[in-house]
């Protein structure tokens, strides 16, 4: 019959020598490319850094643009600021990811843009600056954490 | 030890992120295979595929101007799609049980979280080498078989077993150079298949 559904067997792209019922990990290999992703830090925090300056005009837009155009205007603010949230943790930064995430929660699905949201915006952006001037690596410690409370703290003073 | 290399698999990795593609191609090579294409976004992706006989493809999903789904709707359906088989490992930060289930009916195979590790990443490479997903086609659906654990049916099991495809993975097929897919119309680049 044309509707019942088919299945169709692909071929294995490798065949492993030993099958097995789960995933097998080559710690090794796994250290290698770990150390490698690590060595790339140095320069992940430039990247940051240009990222950081890109979402500070992207937001400067914002705030110039009329206050109909202001959801439009805050599109590109919000993709910078995802890309920044994917990638922190990827390099030994994952506060940068929970600031980002954090600061994307509150732009998501958001049309109304008054200054005191954009106001939050920018202390996102400057708590990000801080996390990577100070290299506040992992969970940022006492410090890092402070900073987290703070921002949600200004967000909850909103009705973010 | 693992039982087997990676050497000679192909990936191409679609990400409109530079450093996004810059740190998958890094854990890649670790992990052994040199052979690695970049595309910045889906069209570009689906042009790659033309010229690159790809094993696996990493794709993020938020792009522009052909996203991540679109991109996987085109390598499954477009009638002259290189090779609908491919296993797609999909990026993204949208997490959410709706975008897992969307990605999912898009036809993905494996889903991974951003910030991305080596570790995850890895995992899901083997996890499609080791478990390969057969392919469903039914009206409403065609690529790998979203059912992840073989469960009891209920009544009659209403699918039908076919031999593997005719082509074999990563076989560069003739194409059209105007694909048209899901009420738009994408001009890609005429080249002609080595």
């Amino acid at each position: 019959m044309a509707n019942e559904p088919e299945i169709i067997d692909v071929p294995r792209l490798i065949e492993p020598k030993r099958p097995s019922d789960t995933v097998d990990i080559d710690p090794e290999l796994l250290a290698k490319a770990e150390a490698l992703v690590a060595g790339l830090q140095p320069q992940y925090l430039t990247w940051v850094q240009e990222d950081l300056d890109r979402l500070q005009v992207a937001l400067d837009g914002a705030r110039a643009a009329e206050a109909a155009g202001r959801a439009e205007a805050m599109q590109p603010v919000f993709a910078i600021a995802h890309d920044i949230k994917g990638q922190g943790g990827s390099f030994g930064y994952p506060l940068i990811t929970e600031i980002g995430g954090q600061l994307c929660g509150l732009l998501d699905g958001r049309l109304d843009f008054a200054e005191e949201v954009l106001e939050v915006v920018g202390l996102h952006v400057e708590a990000m600056r801080l996390v990577v001037a100070e290299r506040m690596e992992g969970d940022g410690g006492k410090a890092g954490q402070r900073l987290k409370r703070g921002l949600q703290a200004v967000i909850a003073k909103i009705g973010g | 030890m693992s039982d087997y290399s990676l050497e000679h698999l192909n990936f191409l990795i679609v990400d409109d992120n530079q450093h996004m593609r810059r740190l998958v191609r890094t854990i890649i090579y670790a992990l052994g295979s040199k052979r690695v294409m970049e595309a910045s976004d889906g069209a570009d992706g689906f042009k790659a595929l033309r010229q690159f006989p790809a094993d696996i493809i990493i794709c993020d999903w938020n792009m522009s101007p052909l996203d991540g789904l679109d991109f996987l709707r085109l390598l499954r359906n477009a009638e002259d799609s290189p090779n609908p088989y491919v296993p797609v490992i999909m990026m993204t930060g949208h997490t959410e049980r709706q975008h897992v289930l969307q990605a999912r009916d898009a036809g993905v195979h494996e889903f991974l979280a951003k910030p991305i590790s080596a570790r995850s990443l890895y995992i899901h490479i083997r996890s499609i080498i080791e478990h390969p997903a057969r392919f469903i086609r039914c009206p409403s659906y065609f690529g790998p078989d979203r059912r992840h654990r073989q469960a009891e049916i209920g009544g009659k099991n209403r699918r039908r077993v076919l031999p593997r495809p005719a082509i074999a993975l990563g076989t560069r097929l003739p194409y059209d150079a105007t694909v048209s897919f899901d009420r738009k119309t994408i001009e890609m680049g005429a080249t002609t298949p080595a």
